[in-house]
């Protein structure tokens, strides 16, 4: 084993690797790390809230219950007296009822603000605040009020708590304590691969293979080599940004801001520090290894930069087939977080690395599950499939047609050459039969009542001339103001006596339902007026359909086209592998025309991935939406559809279509000029560079339209809203990574 | 047929800090010439400059006078490259690589059939026409690159150790294709294996960290070393002592008897026997002998 550990650690630009990464870790760790003062705000708050709120959601209940009670023994009471029961009847407080309560997840989120979280139930905490009030001025009942009391303090303190600016950065915290895993996970990646491929020297295998251990003794010794690899790994990031964390902090402020037993979910640094930090380093330990087992397997039998995206789509494919397999979502769809289909950042903050090696203890079922079955799954293919089946043959898929005809020309050679030397195919056809899944599921999805309500209005006012649109808000909007104001008069009724409680609630109740309906009828008459506006510049626009999109298509396959230029640099391969370019070079054809013929077949063949995609788009299109025109071109670029109108579905669709074979066609120009003039396996990670980062720079320096040019947005069809969506780049970066690091070990090779 | 002269003038090339070529001068015409030399001694950088993979940092190359930079195209058309042990492309059949390499060359189609099924057929891979290259055993794909640097008839034939890693029947086999094509063709030879090219070279150039240290006819070089070759025939007192008496080539198994054949400007012995110098003795004297 020790062997197996110096193969690794032999390897000078692997050591350099890792301390790299430790030390991104350590600047992470060390910048997130809240300190002595910070600790002491985030105590003085928590005790704020602790003290002015002494019921909490369990004392909330009670109170409830309590009220509940009371209210069921007046009623027998009036009974036996021979009263009206009505009189006494418990008048269920809508908001605040059990049901409506906060998880203690959600409280945090709200506190801390989180991704999309913070605003939202910031909201929801002002709107129980009111309508405590309001039930404050009706409620008569002592019980009652005092239980009302006793809410309203509680999330008068929350709302206070919330709104706090001495909150610690939930975000950097957050940040650092992902980055963590996901650092972890690229060591983890690296060190796997070359596990796997320490022996792939000519003949080397064989030999070790026909020692007295043989084949299982040296898998063995590798994957304990790799197991104490993962334990020194975890050991270490942990140790270092613990340490970090020491440098920054004493625990006298975090010792009390730690003692309520329940503030831990305040802060993830409480794992750190007391008893989960064993159980956190367990688990990321067993995930990584697992991670790592699989890896080893899949680096053996196909390349790594087939491997990594392979780890991931066989994730997601597991995923969604127990998705499927789900009858009732419960516990257990919970419990194995499932895959959810239709929001990408949902899609991948939940699958990412991230939550296998950060937040890992609530999926610790979904990691160890899939990681045991693909283990087994790649068990069984080894024993099975890996002795028996020639090393250039494993898992690729044959084309015995084409193999056995011979073109005709020099393009019919280098066509050959790209699809043969195809490492990547597979996963490309996986991703489009993802895409097509998507589709399928985007066709079969049930459309939210948010979403209801905006394709009635714009089934509505879509195709009405300019008046009748007109007249048509004017008059819905009349309606809301009428159901407003009746909703006023009824409380005003309710002061006087002249209605019931329960008259006031039913009126309170169609005004809160008209409410949802009013904030979707606004923007649809922001936007008619947006329209209106333009018509008046001279520009021809009108109300289009102009959300659902986002919610129904996902964009990660779309994104993923990435790996087109990627593999068109591979076009190289064979050639390069062989170290057969200097006889290619020394013929008269083997230079220029040679690089224009590849060129042309590498963007021809670029263009047919993106019309593969296309057409699953357009099937997606053509079989769920009705509505004439659409808004994608417009919402992708929206200067630019104010500029030229909103063009119809088709033309949308071209447009998008055109954008993406834009996109596609100069990165496979870069992909294989890099190849030629450099070496191919230059050509992925300096793409992955440019294709990634290198719009969000021109944004930067730029400014102004260039901000559209990300990939998500020129790839994905609809472009995605967020370019710079955090769980979209780590799986885009983490395929950068490894290519990065597969460059590294090869110039250091070289 | 036009003579063939290539003049390779004042070449230098250097990587970094170490000298691959150092002012490499020489006229090569048809016929076969042996490159010698130690590992690192600038042989593939030669042939790399001769294919126009590398370019030489001083110096000028001439094919009949015409300075080969400038010939593009024209100069690669002469020429037929096979590097050292290459692994080819393992999807493409035989038939596919020299097509492949035909249509590179600019070879038009029915040329190029013909010449593929005569090459082939002198390589002795009619069988195996329609195999894929990655099915290959080592020496298969050693002829499979000759055949493809044949392919053309090309007047410069740059071939670095076409011979490594094959049993001495394929061995003999490339020896005798390469002697068919030597009377109209220059044949740029660089080897290890020096009895490969014995009989086959008409010149050799010796090349020692990137100089040319003998370069001349084989029959010339050769003999210009008789006399200081000897053979012992070794004794029983001699068995353990020889190496420490003599400067020993190498041994030799003869008549149940060994010698030891030795490198000595004088008569080392009583019974040592003045023999012809081989191509492994200039070998021997040009890089052991001379230290």
């Amino acid at each position: 084993m020790k062997y197996e550990l110096k193969k690794l650690f032999s390897q000078r630009f692997f050591l350099f690797f890792m301390l790299l990464l430790l030390a991104a870790n350590c600047v992470l760790a060390y910048s997130a790390a809240p300190s002595d003062k910070a600790w002491n705000r985030a105590l003085d708050d928590f005790w704020t809230c602790y003290h002015a709120a002494p019921v909490y959601f369990d004392t909330q209940y009670d109170a409830y219950t309590t009220a509940r009670e009371h209210a069921i023994s007046m009623q027998i009471e009036a009974v036996l007296r021979g009263e009206d029961p009505e009189k006494y009847a418990f008048e269920e407080p809508r908001t605040i009822s059990p049901d409506s309560g906060y998880t203690d997840v959600e409280f945090y989120n709200a506190l801390y603000g989180r991704k999309g979280y913070g605003e939202r139930y910031r909201e929801k905490l002002d709107r129980i605040l009111t309508d405590t009030e309001n039930s404050l001025q009706v409620v008569t009942d002592p019980y009652m009020t005092e239980y009302l009391h006793e809410v309203r303090a509680t999330y008068t303190a929350m709302y206070s708590l919330s709104h706090s600016e001495n909150r610690i950065s939930g975000w950097d915290a957050y940040f650092a304590y992902d980055s963590m895993g996901i650092l972890l996970l690229f060591a983890v990646v690296a060190a796997a691969w070359l596990f796997a491929s320490a022996d792939s020297g000519r003949g080397t295998e064989q030999l070790l293979f026909a020692s007295t251990k043989g084949a299982c003794g040296v898998v063995r010794q590798k994957i304990l080599a790799l197991l104490v690899f993962c334990a020194i790994g975890t050991a270490v990031f942990e140790a270092s940004a613990f340490a970090m964390f020491c440098t920054k902090t004493t625990f006298a402020g975090a010792d009390a801001f730690l003692a309520s037993a329940e503030s831990y979910l305040l802060c993830p640094y409480a794992v750190y520090i007391y008893e989960y930090a064993l159980l956190r380093v367990v688990i990321r330990f067993a995930v990584l290894f697992s991670a790592g087992i699989f890896l080893l397997f899949a680096a053996r039998m196909l390349p790594l930069v087939f491997g990594y995206p392979a780890f991931f789509v066989a994730f997601l494919g597991i995923q969604y087939a127990m998705k499927n397999s789900q009858t009732t979502p419960g516990t257990a769809y919970r419990a194995l977080n499932l895959f959810y289909m239709l929001e990408p950042s949902h899609y991948f903050k939940r699958y990412s690395s991230v939550d296998l090696c950060g937040r890992s203890v609530p999926f610790l079922p979904a990691g160890a599950v899939l990681c045991a079955a693909l283990l087994i799954v790649c068990t069984v293919l080894l024993l099975f499939q890996w002795k028996k089946t020639p090393k250039r043959k494993r898992f690729m898929p044959k084309f015995p047609v084409f193999l056995t005809y011979t073109p005709r020309t020099s393009f019919g050679f280098e066509c050959k050459k790209l699809l043969i030397s195809q490492k990547l195919l597979l996963p490309l056809i996986l991703l489009l039969v993802i895409k097509a899944m998507i589709c399928t599921a985007a066709m079969q999805q049930s459309v939210s009542y948010r979403e209801q309500i905006y394709r009635n209005y714009m089934l509505t006012f879509q195709g009405l001339t300019i008046d009748e649109t007109e007249r048509a808000l004017e008059q819905e909007h009349k309606k809301f103001l009428g159901l407003f104001a009746a909703s006023e008069e009824n409380s005003q009724r309710y002061a006087n006596g002249e209605i019931t409680y329960t008259e006031l609630l039913a009126s309170n109740l169609k005004k809160r339902t008209a409410e949802k309906k009013y904030e979707i009828f606004l923007d649809v008459k922001a936007e008619y007026e947006r329209i209106q506006s333009l018509s008046c510049q001279g520009i021809n626009a009108e109300l289009v359909y102009g959300t659902g999109w986002k919610k129904l298509l996902s964009g990660a396959p779309d994104l993923l086209l990435l790996l087109v230029p990627i593999t068109a640099s591979f076009a190289y391969t064979a050639e390069n592998k062989a170290k057969l370019r200097p006889v290619l070079h020394a013929t008269p054809g083997g230079r220029t025309r040679m690089f224009l013929h590849k060129l042309f077949i590498c963007n021809a063949y670029a263009v047919l991935w993106c019309v593969l995609f296309g057409l699953a788009d357009l099937w997606w299109i053509s079989e769920t939406f009705t509505l004439p025109v659409w808004n994608a071109a417009s919402a992708s670029v929206p200067e630019l559809a104010d500029a030229i109108g909103v063009p119809t579905l088709g033309g949308a669709f071209f447009a998008m279509l055109a954008k993406r074979i834009c996109m596609t066609s100069i990165l496979t120009c870069t992909a294989v000029c890099i190849a030629q003039t450099a070496k191919s396996f230059l050509a992925s990670p300096l793409v992955c560079f440019a294709g990634i980062f290198a719009p969000h720079l021109l944004s930067l320096l730029l400014g102004g339209w260039t901000k559209y040019l990300s990939v998500p947005n020129l790839y994905c069809f609809p472009p995605l809203p967020d370019p710079k969506s955090i769980p979209l780049a780590v799986f885009c970066f983490g395929i950068f990574a490894v290519l990065l690091f597969k460059t590294i070990r090869k110039l250091s090779a070289d | 047929m036009t003579d063939f002269l290539l003049r390779i003038e004042h070449v230098h090339k250097s990587y970094k800090h170490v000298k691959a070529l150092d002012d490499f001068t020489t006229e090569l015409k048809n016929g076969v010439y042996a490159l010698l030399g130690p590992n690192g001694s600038g042989k593939s950088t030669l042939m790399n400059i001769l294919t126009q993979n590398l370019r030489q940092d001083e110096g000028e190359i001439f094919l009949g006078g015409e300075n080969i930079r400038g010939m593009g195209k024209r100069y690669r058309t002469m020429i037929g490259y096979m590097p050292q042990t290459v692994d080819v492309f393992p999807s493409f059949t035989l038939y596919d690589f020299l097509m492949y390499m035909a249509h590179l060359k600019e070879i038009d189609r029915k040329t190029a059939c013909d010449q593929i099924d005569r090459l082939i057929e002198q390589v002795e891979l009619e069988d195996y026409k329609h195999r894929k290259l990655g099915t290959f055993s080592g020496g298969m794909k050693q002829r499979a690159l000759l055949s493809q640097s044949l392919l053309g008839n090309p007047s410069l034939l740059i071939l670095d150790e076409p011979t490594a890693g094959l049993d001495p029947m394929q061995r003999i086999h490339i020896k005798n294709i390469l002697t068919q094509y030597a009377s109209n063709t220059c044949i740029l030879l660089a080897t290890h294996i020096v009895p490969d090219i014995d009989g086959l070279a008409t010149d050799l150039i010796f090349l020692k960290q990137g100089k040319i240290v003998s370069q001349g006819k084989t029959e010339r070089l050769k003999k210009s070393l008789d006399g200081i070759f000897w053979e012992i025939p070794l004794t029983e007192d001699l068995q353990t002592s020889s190496s420490a008496q003599f400067r020993v080539v190498r041994y030799v198994q003869r008549d149940g008897q060994t010698f030891a054949r030795v490198f000595s400007a004088e008569k080392p012995c009583e019974n040592a026997v003045s023999v012809n110098a081989e191509i492994e003795d200039c070998y021997y004297y040009h890089f052991e002998a001379r230290l």
